[in-house]
């Protein structure tokens, strides 16, 4: 076996290898004829035919508008048709490899990868005018497009389909490049832009500011590294700039000095830039020191910058290319003397049955627990699978010799490869390398696999790890469900004997897919093993089967979906007030919160409801008193309402009710009478309030007829009256009055109510009519009238209250103190 | 007396503290997530439960420019972001809409700023409060997301959904809120663990157990956690209506009464304050960091004076230390305690200021005395009040007032007999016009004014001596019923009776179907067994979180407080609630409200009244005139 530094290129301090992944499994694929995209993280790779190059006919492999899609060992996955229409502008992946597609009116189409439309999105401005795309850019789950009048849009995130328009400085001219930071990447959090122009300009446009930076040459070419910290341009007189995205810092400056525009800038790793001057058939490779390297090919490339490296296809193959960590040197490395390489060196003697490996491993025992972690790593970066189980196996055997070593690390690490090791081989096709693995998360993998239909092998990791697989298995049934050569039994039973025991299973989702393909009695049967209510009910909706969606809304009491019901019910014209009545009948959850809603939006359904659901003629009534109430009718239609009330009362037999509502009537005669006798507002005030208002205007006569129409007590109008006599200030009359009729509420309130009105002599008037002696006391000293009030308690022989007095007065006041 | 002994390290503090931390970092994510300046319209409801969360200088510090409140009027404004948090309430809908449809005519107008609108509610979004908006003509382009604020935290025992609209919903038959009551606890029970026990009485209460069982199955919470808070209690204020009628006598409750707390925040006149010179209305907060006010707020009235009179000696005596000090040691000494002293001090002025207002409008005041009088001997003898009440009616007296004693007496006596139910229902109609027919069909409903139905054994008398409601050797023996000054609350005495070793879930049970309704039971939530073994390694007293379903009084509140003081209690209680409630509160809950257009009316009313009122003026002068006139012919015949 030979030694894999012998692959190895150094270059600039560093080790590189460039290693060859797979053979391209296409044929007759020229990539100079196409457009290209690859999806990050080993991901599947886009071709569209590129309408700018002039191609041999018999090269070409379809008339369709379609793309194609490979998976980066050349096997064709689909030919994707996007549309006869309109032209692609750009495109790009999803991480969970959807395909984006940008068209030349500002349309956005996500696509799966067989061609299925998943979302559309259409760039509008308010005033509707229809943009242009003049360039546009995908990245990850967002889009920026910059229209031929130079307006910016940003889709930052494509699930909440929202476009933000960045407002674009007037001099931006004619644009030559653009490029975005994401938003993970910027200071403020949201998409930056960059954009370069023919005047040698670049803006830094971001949503609500931009910067404006002048350069002495126009700039061709705008690329930003995988972390976002860096961005490499390249201008027309071929010089290769790289700067700090905060424009702080300036770290490399490199002369071409050639007119050849590169291909494609790219990068490897964070800190090396990568130019493919396809038409000198090279592709050079320069790092941070102004170093560089030549890798020469007769082939056309593309290139694929990855978080971790960088991958190549040529027509024939695809490669990675990277940089070799220090632990793989350390180990791989000719002349090596590190500890990792004297174990492994070990390791391999122990096969050969030797036991000089056991002599070096016992003289470095401090070191043990380090070479063993880094064989370890070193076998997470190695894609053969020869190596890996020699690394693993000097780690499992320095790992022997301690007892105290986390075993976790080995074990992880091996069912990790194991992972990887299946999703790298051809049939797959997805080079994910360990640590673009990490970065991309189980989640995501598991989901590129089910996208792809690799429901088995999906499943199958599942269980290996340990992880749940309910997702899986939901998405294969929703396929299952889709198959046409099986009946409707035969899914259902080989749908339930593969999840009929597994929890969190989502059945309604597996229903749904089963109504989309018209399966209505599938889907209904599928429903049923549902266990959540708020996934039954809005799919029992969608296939218009309102009654049961609303018993299983009610079963979980949720009102949100019980709105639901109760909205799709009142907007459907198929639904008529009878069958809706029918259909609420018994649900007195479902009728409340409609009534609820009808006191907002819909007061005609509102006395229905009432008197086919709640059978109750007062409620009714009362109903018709609010809508009478009203200030938007007049006052007829506010009569012949309440009119229409005392029906429902007589019904319900609420005398009460039905009393006071014919009082009510009779009041507001009245008081349309007085109001137009008098040119004054009554209409609105209550009994007490009209019969005031009457005195108050000296219409005694009114007001004792409002006494007797509405049997007003004698207590009761003696209190109106006094107030509003008081309220004008009629003292005299107030005074006639206590005099001429006895008062029923006695005279402590007159007493009281000149106080208030601050007319104390008027209330001198009235003390000695106050029944209580302890009363008119304390009425006198609330006056200052402490004579009186002296005279009171001698009267009263009460000699304590006689002290009190004393007590109060000013001593010039010659009040006795005994009786 | 204080509280604070053992409660710092309660277990059950550290889950609610992570709850109070997510809260306010989901919020501060919400800011976030909406780049740049930003202008808040916000949810009058809102802003304090908001203050409860955060200090406002945080807003600032996230580009909230501005913060207004929300209504329909037009304003202007130059920001680009507006954030609107909102309470998922029909109501609230249009006036969103009306703001956001403005916004966006003014923007076609001119080449103006484009403006964003964002609608994020509080706790969730619902179906039906979206639909409304949609039917409201507001476009596709508004962003809603959602304020995750179920429970707020009010004090350190006592946690709100501050929904003060639940008791009206439940007038109504609208219980649709109990989800969102229930939604409330599934979500507290991710940092304070599954409650293992869960008790209800009342008809709501029972629902909302079964809707906390299901939601349970439904949501993913972790069972592992180790439970805080061993029992739920969940009662319906249904169940008693009696007590919010009477008035509430300890400080807070008082407080409550007379000026109204809101969001532990009460507004006062400046002049109650001692402030003269000011306008603007002096704001307090109310809760457990004014040490003073935690001592003071569970106190019978009786008691605040006399106690802070022995705090102002004290803190008089602290300040004599200081020339007492022989050395500097002494010196150093007291410098380290003076900021404390002068903290104290200044919150003594502040509460000995307060106690004197109330002092004025209370014991000063024979309206609140007679009152108070009548209410004691209706709860302690069932003596009826009829022409107190009669009389009241006829000096056309705040009608709220009125009908809290009236319904006191109604509850007390069993229903009223049905020529003074009549009569009763006559006066407040033609005294207070003819809109009062819904208030008073409400009250009927809620049983709380209602026709005798011939004796009952079920009544207040009954409960009263069954369950040993009236103590008038209150101030001496701290029970709980110096809340009320001798009438301790009904739900206060259950939930002793439960936890009661003596007594328990038996007699509970008994009790309260004699009394109050068949809906009584009791439920167990499934916790794993590695919580079930952390529990019982716990060695503090368990806690119990007793939930009012449609609110609770400060009275009752600071009546738990001292429940958990007293001895014979093995269990240590917290509260939570709908809302904060009080006699009053429930009682306007049943007015209905006519008119939507509130302002307009209000405007309307004004203009009309100054024309009626010139008219009235020319009405009274053609009088006058007319008056002279008749003198002058009087005395021309005379002559």
């Amino acid at each position: 076996m030979e030694n894999p530094s012998v692959h190895w290129n150094q270059f600039d301090r560093y080790y590189y290898q460039k290693r060859l992944v797979f053979h391209m499994g296409w044929n007759e694929i020229d990539l100079d004829h196409y457009l290209i995209e690859s999806a990050p993280f080993g991901g599947l790779i886009a071709l569209l035919r590129d309408d700018q190059k002039i191609i041999n006919i018999k090269n070409i492999k379809t008339n369709k508008n379609c793309i194609f899609i490979y998976t980066c060992s050349g096997k064709l996955i689909s030919e994707l048709d996007y549309g006869h229409k309109q032209r692609v502008k750009a495109f790009g992946w999803t991480l969970d490899e959807k395909l984006i597609i940008v068209y030349d009116d500002c349309e956005i189409v996500v696509f799966d990868i067989f061609g299925e439309k998943i979302k559309t999105k259409c760039i509008t401005s308010r005033d509707s005018t229809v943009h242009l795309v003049y360039k546009a850019k995908v990245w990850n789950n967002g889009v920026v497009i910059l229209t031929k009048k130079n307006r910016l849009f940003i889709v930052e995130n494509l699930s909440q389909p929202r476009f933000e328009e960045y407002s674009v400085p007037e001099n931006l001219g004619i644009v030559s490049d653009l490029e975005i930071l994401q938003p993970k990447f910027s200071l403020t959090g949201h998409t930056e832009v960059f954009v370069s122009n023919l005047a040698k300009n670049l803006f830094i446009i971001d949503n609500d500011q931009t910067l404006e930076i002048e350069f002495q040459e126009m700039i061709t070419h705008l690329k930003v590294s995988p972390t976002g910290r860096l961005l490499a341009y390249y201008t027309e007189t071929g010089n290769l700039h790289v700067i700090s995205t905060d424009f702080r810092s300036h770290f490399l400056e490199f002369q071409m000095n050639s007119k050849i525009k590169p291909k494609q800038i790219a990068w490897c790793s964070s800190d090396t830039v990568l130019l493919n001057f396809e038409k000198k058939n090279t592709l050079l490779m320069v790092a941070p020191s102004q170093s560089f390297l030549k890798y020469e090919y007769d082939e056309p490339l593309y290139l694929m910058t990855e978080e971790d490296g960088i991958r190549i296809f040529t027509n024939s193959c695809c490669e990675f290319l990277s940089k070799v960590p220090e632990v793989v040197v350390n180990i791989f490395g000719i002349g090596s003397t590190s500890f990792s390489s004297l174990l492994y060196d070990a390791s391999q003697s122990y096969e050969k049955e030797s036991s000089k490996g056991d002599e070096v491993i016992r003289s470095k025992m401090d070191q043990l627990p380090k070479a063993i972690t880094d064989c370890i790593t070193a076998s997470s970066w190695v894609f053969r699978r020869d190596l890996q189980k020699k690394l693993l196996n000097a780690a499992a055997i320095g790992k022997s010799y301690l007892d105290n070593f986390v075993h976790d690390i080995f074990a992880d690490m091996c069912k990790d490869l194991r992972v990887l090791n299946e999703v790298r081989g051809w049939e797959i096709g997805m080079p994910l390398t360990y640590r673009q693995f990490e970065k991309i998360g189980i989640d995501l993998l598991i989901e590129r696999l089910i996208n792809r239909k690799h429901h088995y092998v999906a499943l199958k990791i599942c269980e290996y790890l340990r992880i749940r697989k309910d997702r899986v298995l939901v998405r294969w049934a929703c396929q299952k469900v889709k198959s046409e050569n099986e009946t409707d039994e035969q899914i259902l039973k080989s749908i339930i004997s593969k999840l009929g025991k597994e929890e969190n299973v989502s059945f309604a989702s597996i229903a749904s897919v089963a109504y989309s393909e018209s399966k209505n009695d599938l889907a209904i049967k599928l429903l049923d093993y549902e266990k959540s209510a708020s996934e039954q009910v809005p799919l029992l909706i969608n296939m218009k089967n309102p009654g049961l969606a609303l018993v299983k809304a009610i079963e979980c009491a949720n009102p949100d979906l019980i709105y639901l019901v109760l909205l799709y019910l009142l907007n459907n014209e198929d639904i008529n007030e009878n069958s809706l009545f029918q259909i609420l009948s018994n649900k007195d959850m479902a009728i409340n919160l409609l009534i609820k809603y009808c006191k907002y939006k819909k007061k005609d359904l509102l006395y229905k409801l009432y008197f086919q659901l709640k059978r109750d003629p007062k409620v009714v009534g009362l109903l018709k008193i609010t809508e009478s109430l009203s200030d938007k009718i007049n006052l007829e239609m506010k009569l012949k309402i309440r009119n229409e009330s005392l029906i429902a009362f007589g019904v319900s037999k609420n005398n009460f009710l039905k009393k006071i509502t014919e009082d009510n009537i009779k009041l507001v005669k009245l008081q349309q009478d007085y109001q137009q006798r008098l040119e004054l507002v009554f209409i609105g005030l209550s009994i007490n309030q009209t019969t005031a208002k009457l005195l108050e205007l000296d219409l005694e006569k009114e007001a004792k007829k409002m006494k007797k129409t509405f049997k007003i007590p004698n207590d009761r109008y003696w209190w109106i009256k006094l107030r509003a006599l008081a309220k004008r200030h009629r003292w005299k009359k107030l005074y006639t009055w206590a005099k001429n009729e006895k008062s029923p509420i006695g005279y402590d309130p007159f007493v009281e109510i000149c106080i208030k009105n601050r007319v104390g002599n008027e209330a001198l008037n009235y003390i000695p009519l106050v029944k209580d002696p302890y009363n008119q006391v304390k009425f006198y000293l609330r006056l200052n009238k402490f004579e009186q009030a002296a005279n009171i308690a001698i009267k009263e022989k009460n000699q304590n209250l006689l002290q009190h007095v004393k007590s109060l007065a000013p001593k010039n006041l010659n009040i006795p103190s005994h009786i | 007396m204080s509280s604070k002994i053992d409660l710092d390290n309660l277990t059950y503090l550290k889950g609610v503290k992570s709850y109070r931390e997510f809260v306010e970092k989901e919020f501060l994510n919400i800011l976030e997530s909406v780049s740049g300046k930003k202008a808040i319209i916000i949810d009058p409801d809102l802003v304090g439960a908001l203050s409860l969360i955060l200090e406002i200088p945080v807003l600032k510090e996230h580009n909230v420019d501005k913060l207004i409140p929300l209504s329909s009027e037009p304003f202007k404004t130059q920001i680009k972001k507006l954030v609107f948090l909102v309470r998922p309430q029909m109501s609230s809908m249009k006036k969103v809409a009306d703001q956001i449809i403005q916004h966006e005519q003014n923007q076609t107008k001119k080449d103006s700023v484009e403006q964003n609108f964002y609608v994020f509610f509080v706790p969730r979004v619902t179906i039906i409060c979206k639909k409304i908006l949609e039917q409201l003509g507001v476009s596709g382009s508004v962003i809603y997301g959602e304020f995750h604020l179920d429970l707020i935290p009010f004090d350190e025992d006592v946690y709100s959904l501050a929904n003060e609209k639940a008791f009206r919903d439940y007038v109504l038959g609208d219980i649709s809120s109990l989800y969102y009551v229930s939604r409330a606890l599934v979500s507290i029970q991710s940092f304070i663990g599954i409650i293992p026990e869960i008790y209800y009485m009342g008809e709501h209460s029972k629902i909302l157990s079964e809707m906390l069982l299901r939601m349970r199955q439904e949501s993913d919470l972790d069972d592992s956690l180790t439970p805080q808070v061993k029992y739920l209690l969940l009662v319906d204020r249904e169940n008693d209506l009696l007590t919010p009628m009477v008035t509430q006598l300890n400080y807070e409750g008082m407080i409550d009464e007379l000026y109204g707390i809101n969001h532990t925040l009460v507004e006062l006149e400046p002049s109650v304050l001692g402030k003269e010179g000011k306008i603007e209305k002096e704001k307090m907060v109310l809760n457990s960091n004014d040490f003073l006010f935690t001592e003071l707020r569970d106190l019978n009235m009786a008691l605040v004076a006399p106690f802070l009179v022995k705090k102002a000696r004290s803190v008089s005596s602290q300040y004599d230390t200081r020339k007492k000090a022989r050395n500097i040691g002494d010196l150093k000494n007291f410098i380290k305690k003076l900021p404390n002293i002068q903290r104290e001090h200044a919150s003594l002025g502040t509460h000995i200021s307060l106690t004197m207002d109330i002092g004025a409008k209370t014991t000063g005041n024979s309206d609140f005395l007679e009152r108070l009088d009548y209410e004691l001997n209706l709860l302690v003898e069932s003596q009826q009040c009829d022409d107190y009440i009669e009389d009241r009616i006829a000096q056309q007296k705040d009608l709220i007032s009125v009908l809290r004693i009236l319904c006191l007496q109604s509850m007390v006596v069993g229903g009223l007999k049905n020529k003074k139910f009549d009569f009763f229902r006559n006066e407040i109609i033609q005294t207070y016009g003819y809109k009062h027919i819904f208030t008073l069909d409400s009250l009927e409903k809620l049983g709380m004014l209602k026709k005798s139905e011939g004796r009952s054994k079920r009544g207040f008398a009954q409960i009263r001596k069954t369950l040993d409601l009236i103590d008038e050797n209150y101030e001496n023996t701290k029970h709980f019923s110096s809340v009320h000054s001798g009438y301790a609350p009904q739900i206060i005495k259950l939930v002793q009776i439960l936890f009661n070793s003596k007594q328990g879930y038996n007699v509970f049970q008994d009790l309260v179907n004699n009394f109050y309704t068949e809906n009584v039971g009791r439920k167990k939530q499934k916790i794993s067994i590695q919580a079930k073994e952390e529990m019982k390694e716990n060695t503090e007293k368990p806690v119990c979180m007793v939930f009012f379903v449609g609110g609770v009084t400060f009275a009752e509140i600071s009546a738990i407080r001292i429940l958990n003081q007293m001895e014979q209690t093995d269990v240590h209680f917290i509260i939570g609630t709908t809302h904060i409630t009080n006699g009053n509160k429930i009682i306007e809950s049943t007015f209905e409200k006519v008119e939507d257009n509130i302002l307009k009316k209000k405007k309307d009313e004004f203009l009309r009244n100054k024309k009626i009122k010139i008219r009235e003026k020319q009405q009274e002068q053609l009088q006058k005139q007319l008056l002279k006139k008749e003198k002058q012919e009087k005395g021309k015949k005379k002559n």
